[in-house]
């Protein structure tokens, strides 16, 4: 016998059951990989989406891929803000957009020198969006950017992605941003990349290069200028984000001389702030290890002597990267991108809440020094150079 | 004695664990952020004190009436009108803190994952579940508790690890910039979630080793005090000074997980220490409100009045507040003020007023002894 009351409440708690106001299948959501925004007209900005095709996809999976096909395909909206633009697109598009997926998100030249901060709020405040996602700023149009077809990935958020993994340039991700945008210095600098379409052999005809060209500084959150990527390096190197590096230096030495290759295998960065009768002082300590990876000189890479020579040119080499860069950044754009202003707020606290607010003109007059240390470890796979007749091998 | 179920102390410290972190390192992390910026870590440190103050008052209160709870030894301190008269405010005052809790409950799920899905029908599920734990009663919570706290405490210490290659040192540098003061502002947050502590008073009288009861306690305010610290400082470290601009930090902390390019995507974990943790803490609380109510209306067993309380928890929890906006302002300034004067102030003036007059008492005592001896 059946209680009637059991009855009742297991009819009750079907009413529970038939609750999937929210059930969204992977046939339903169009698949978002990369964000694109651009400036269209004093009010509106356009915004661009990579959408992955299911289909081609899982086509170029099965088949090893590369039949020159797309598997992603762009479409754009234009709106007053962000997330009207994204209804907009949404009529166009006959599946839920959905940005969990979203890896890299690109700006345009011209939103940035007009202003990112309104438009950046929706990553924060829309729940599907991802702190992850990298950010870049594109020379021309940034929907050109993910419209491309590169070479090796299938779509060009999976390169904009490898990119920043690869780390050649600056990998500044969503929350990066944010936190330089927040930051009492206002420093924010983002890499620039730029599409390639070059004719030369070797080369598909319907595929794109994307290459990191540089960085672009930011003052507050408008873009001021840009820096070319050899600059950029030098910046990498005093933010201590330096990953691969590769210094060529001449050396000559009585008949000897050429060329010698050291590639990194290490470095390391301290900023070490000081402050002396009033005088902000920011010293730069750089430490790295090099292997030597190509002898184009006719010296013997055996000796202790030249290997000293070596390194003393190239702490001399890095000394001269890091200094050029500084004074872009300190003399000519007045940003400070260096994180100077943090290192400074760490050690002298209190000395730092009397400056912050004036620390744009406190910046340009910081002296700094610079303390380069090269261990040279290993002369590579080969000792004298073997391309060079004995007789003329010269031991420094 | 309407409950007729006993736990150990070791049960009554894991069913308040999670009664307190479950909102807690979801909350918490914003709203020191927003006081204390870098020193965030710190707070719930001083809020801790709290914790330990009001367990050891509870505790005092326990020992002066072991088989009692907060409701019944009131009347006891206070008088039969003063003391039925705090017990319905201490009721209206669990009804209100449990109505919050389910609201917060409900506005995560549906801010972050079921954004379609009405609200009331996220708040009467939970709190339909939450009924049938607390009609099993309170040995059911515990062994309930003993099966899910070390889970959550697993999802919870996983999360912490995977991001670990992300934390960056520096971010916390330089340590008290502004001095003590933001660090003591920021506790609010975290006091008012310790001061959740006094619970204990509804559980104390039902243990099975009351004298192991302090001990345990404070055991437990200290492992709430550790999860606090680790969950501010990995949100600190990673977030820097973005933490306070962001609604659940701990969440996007899940959500930037990316362990060798494929293991992401994890706030599906974070939910699960969300819904797990808040199932206790709901559960504990109501049981709280319905034993109470029991107590103070004299009924010889509090089952009958599970469901009827809990549709008014669903109503409560509607009506506590119009919008998220509201609810998290309230939770940063008068709510703290609120919490702490019901659940530190007045329980620490019951006590005071209750040694007083046994010291009154005994000297009454003593004198009136001193009289029949002078007489003999």
């Amino acid at each position: 016998m059946i209680k009637p009351s059991l009855v009742l409440l297991t009819l009750c708690n079907l009413c529970f059951l038939v609750g999937c106001w929210d059930r969204s299948e992977i046939n339903d959501i169009a698949i978002i990989t990369a964000t694109a925004l651009d400036y269209s007209n004093e009010n509106e900005i356009e915004l661009s989406v990579e959408i992955v095709i299911p289909e081609s996809m899982s086509a170029m999976v099965k088949e090893g891929g590369g039949s020159g096909a797309r598997s992603t395909f762009v479409e754009s909206a234009i709106g007053e803000t962000l997330a009207d633009a994204r209804s907009n697109l949404q009529t166009k598009v006959a599946r839920t957009l959905f940005w969990g997926h979203s890896e890299s998100t690109v700006i345009g030249e011209k939103l940035a020198e007009h202003g990112i901060k309104e438009h950046l709020d929706f990553f924060s405040r829309m729940p599907e969006t991802r702190f992850r996602n990298v950010v870049y700023v594109s020379q021309g149009k940034a929907k050109e950017i993910i419209s491309s077809l590169p070479h090796l990935e299938d779509t060009a958020s999976e390169t904009l992605h490898e990119l920043a993994q690869f780390e050649s340039g600056l990998h500044i991700t969503m929350k990066d941003l944010f936190q330089m945008l927040k930051s009492q210095t206002g420093e924010t600098t983002l890499p620039l990349i730029k599409v390639v379409q070059t004719k030369e052999e070797g080369k598909m005809k319907d595929k794109t290069q994307l290459i990191i060209n540089g960085a672009a500084l930011f003052k507050e959150d408008k873009m001021i200028g840009t820096m070319d990527q050899v600059e950029t390096r030098g910046i990498l190197w005093i933010r201590n984000e330096i990953k691969t590096a590769t210094v060529t230096i001449n050396i000559e030495d009585g008949e000897g001389k050429g060329k010698v290759s050291l590639e990194m295998i290490r470095s390391s960065t301290e900023l070490q702030p000081s402050i002396e009768n009033g005088r902000w002082k920011m010293k730069i300590i750089i430490t790295t290890e090099d292997d030597i990876i190509q002898n184009a000189s006719n010296f013997d890479m055996r000796s202790p002597d030249i290997i000293h020579k070596i390194k003393m040119k190239a702490e001399k080499d890095i000394e001269d990267r890091v200094k050029q860069a500084v004074s872009i950044v300190k003399d000519d754009k007045k940003v400070d991108i260096l994180t100077f202003g943090e290192s400074f707020r760490r050690k002298y606290p209190k000395e730092w809440q009397k400056v912050k607010d004036k620390w744009e003109e406190r910046f340009p007059e910081i002296e700094v020094e610079y303390d380069v240390t090269v261990k040279v470890l290993r002369p590579g796979e080969a000792t004298e150079p073997p391309a060079v007749p004995d007789d003329k091998v010269k031991e420094g | 004695m309407i409950e007729k179920g006993r736990i150990s102390s070791f049960q009554m410290a894991i069913i308040m664990n999670p009664a307190i972190i479950a909102t807690g390192i979801l909350l918490v992390p914003s709203l020191t952020a927003a006081k204390a910026e870098r020193d965030m870590w710190i707070s719930p440190i001083w809020g801790s004190i709290f914790g330990f103050l009001i367990v050891f008052v509870t505790f005092q209160l326990h020992k002066q009436f072991p088989k009692e709870t907060i409701i019944e030894y009131s009347e006891h301190i206070i008088g039969p009108i003063l003391g039925k008269v705090l017990g319905f405010i201490y009721l209206f005052f669990y009804l209100h803190i449990n109505g919050i809790i389910i609201r917060e409950y409900g506005e995560f799920v549906v801010g972050n994952f079921l954004f379609n899905t009405p609200l009331i029908v996220i708040l009467s599920s939970m709190v339909l579940v939450c009924a049938f734990s607390v009609r099993g009663g309170l040995e059911v919570i515990a062994r309930t508790a003993q099966i899910f706290v070390p889970i959550v405490i697993l999802l919870w210490l996983l999360i912490m690890l995977f991001l670990l290659g992300d934390l960056d040192l520096n971010k916390m540098l330089p340590v008290l910039e502004k001095g003590v003061m933001p660090t003591i502002l920021g506790a609010a947050g975290p006091a008012s979630w310790f001061s959740e502590y006094l619970l204990i008073a509804f559980m104390l009288p039902y243990l099975s080793d009351p004298e192991k009861g302090l001990k345990w306690g404070h055991l437990s305010v200290l492992s709430v005090l550790i999860i606090l610290v680790i969950t501010n400082l990995t949100t600190l470290l990673l977030f820097g000074d973005i933490t306070a601009d962001l609604l659940y930090p701990v969440m996007n902390a899940g959500r930037y997980i990316s362990i060798a390019e494929f293991f992401q995507h994890l706030e599906s974990i974070i939910m699960a220490i969300w819904i797990a943790g808040t199932f206790l803490k709901i559960s504990i609380f109501y049981y709280a409100l319905v034993l109470g109510t029991s107590q103070l209306l004299k009924i010889s067993d509090y089952k009958p009045i599970v469901f009827p309380i809990g549709l008014l928890l669903i109503l409560v929890a509607k009506w506590t507040a119009p919008n998220l906006i509201e609810l998290k302002h309230f939770l940063g300034t008068s709510s703290v003020f609120y919490f702490l004067f019901m659940q530190i102030v007045i329980p620490t003036l019951l006590l005071i007023i209750r040694l007083l007059r046994k010291k009154l008492q005994v000297k009454r005592g003593t004198k009136s002894e001193a009289i029949s001896h002078d007489k003999t």
